[in-house]
């Protein structure tokens, strides 16, 4: 007998053995089976913000049972900083507006004119013939 | 793995590979729990071995191409079952530390003998001769596989029951494949031996 064949026969013998498992085992075995599925079943149900595909942003979102809390977190820090950005746009904003105003309203109290010429019905035409 | 960076596979291919991962890990738990079961001799112990392997598959390589799952998952099976011997031989010195009883270095060929003197006693016998003369010789083979050094079994159950080629044995292995080679025939060799000291014909 050659070693292929020998190993064959051996072969044989060892799959019978496995037929020959305890019930107990085998239900074991499966349990620890569904258990590593399940692990590629929470796996394929991220909440996160995924990676390119074909240029453009992926953003799946989904779960919602912790199990990925490193991808909830950063979608979180996202959010937060464009929240951020908005509000420091509009603030500036704001101040610029604040700014003019108020230059305005310096030049029209350190005028020589009157406060209540400014709202004269003929101030324009009265600032239009001067010119 | 197909190439060209991150590219997300799609959902078909994610039910594609999660249906091949459930099915290749149905087809290969009871193997996997019968060599780590030679390996480590305990029956508790070679379930959790499939366990942690199951997992770890799983958890790293869920969609991996299916003809890498049978290296992927020996890989790591057989780094499972190193992990339970070095967390054992921690477990053993701390043991010895505290206790003065046994150990005899003779004592594993005996463990091998009561082992298959309770396997043959724990299933009873349906049809008396052919019955008994397919358990006793099943139970040699399993003890002298058992006997095998860790690196010869591996090769052999890895190339000959698993019926992976030299490369993927290797690869499962993380040797060369002129080593499995010589671990193979050196394990033939051995357990044509032992089987033929034994009377055993198969």
């Amino acid at each position: 007998m050659n070693e292929k064949e020998f190993s064959e026969k051996i072969r044989d013998r060892l799959n019978v053995a496995t037929q020959q498992i305890d019930g107990i085992t085998l239900n074991r075995l499966e349990q620890a089976r569904q258990r590593a599925l399940g692990k590629v079943r929470a796996a394929e149900r991220p909440a996160a913000v995924a990676s390119h595909r074909n240029g453009t942003l992926a953003l799946h979102l989904g779960g919602g049972d912790g199990e990925h809390p490193h991808h909830t977190r950063m979608l979180f820090i996202g959010l937060s900083l464009l929240a951020l950005l908005a509000g420091a746009f509009y603030w500036q904003q704001a101040n610029d507006d604040d700014d003019e105003q108020g230059l305005l309203d310096a030049k029209m109290l350190s005028s020589e004119l009157p406060l209540h010429a400014f709202v004269h019905p003929d101030f324009k035409e009265w600032v239009n013939s001067s010119h | 793995m197909a190439g060209g960076g991150q590219r997300l596979p799609s959902k078909e291919e994610k039910l594609a590979t999660h249906k091949q991962l459930s099915d290749f890990l149905a087809g290969v738990e009871r193997r996997a729990y019968k060599q780590a079961f030679y390996a480590v001799r305990d029956e508790d112990a070679a379930l959790d071995i499939v366990q942690e392997a199951m997992l770890k598959l799983a958890e790293r390589y869920p969609d991996r191409p299916a003809e890498e799952l049978p290296m992927l998952f020996q890989r790591i099976l057989q780094n499972a079952t190193n992990d339970h011997f070095r967390r054992s031989k921690v477990r053993n010195t701390w043991t010895r530390l505290f206790s003065s009883f046994f150990t005899k270095d003779d004592d594993e060929e005996h463990d091998v003998l009561e082992m298959l003197q309770s396997q043959q006693e724990e299933r009873p016998l349906e049809n008396p001769e052919a019955q008994v003369d397919q358990q006793q010789t099943l139970a040699e083979i399993e003890a002298a596989l058992q006997r095998l050094p860790a690196r010869q079994r591996e090769a052999f159950l890895l190339r000959y029951w698993e019926e992976m080629d030299v490369a993927e044995t290797a690869a499962a292995m993380g040797c060369s494949e002129g080593s499995v080679k010589t671990h193979c025939s050196r394990a033939v060799h051995a357990l044509a031996g032992m089987l033929g000291a034994r009377g055993v014909k198969l």
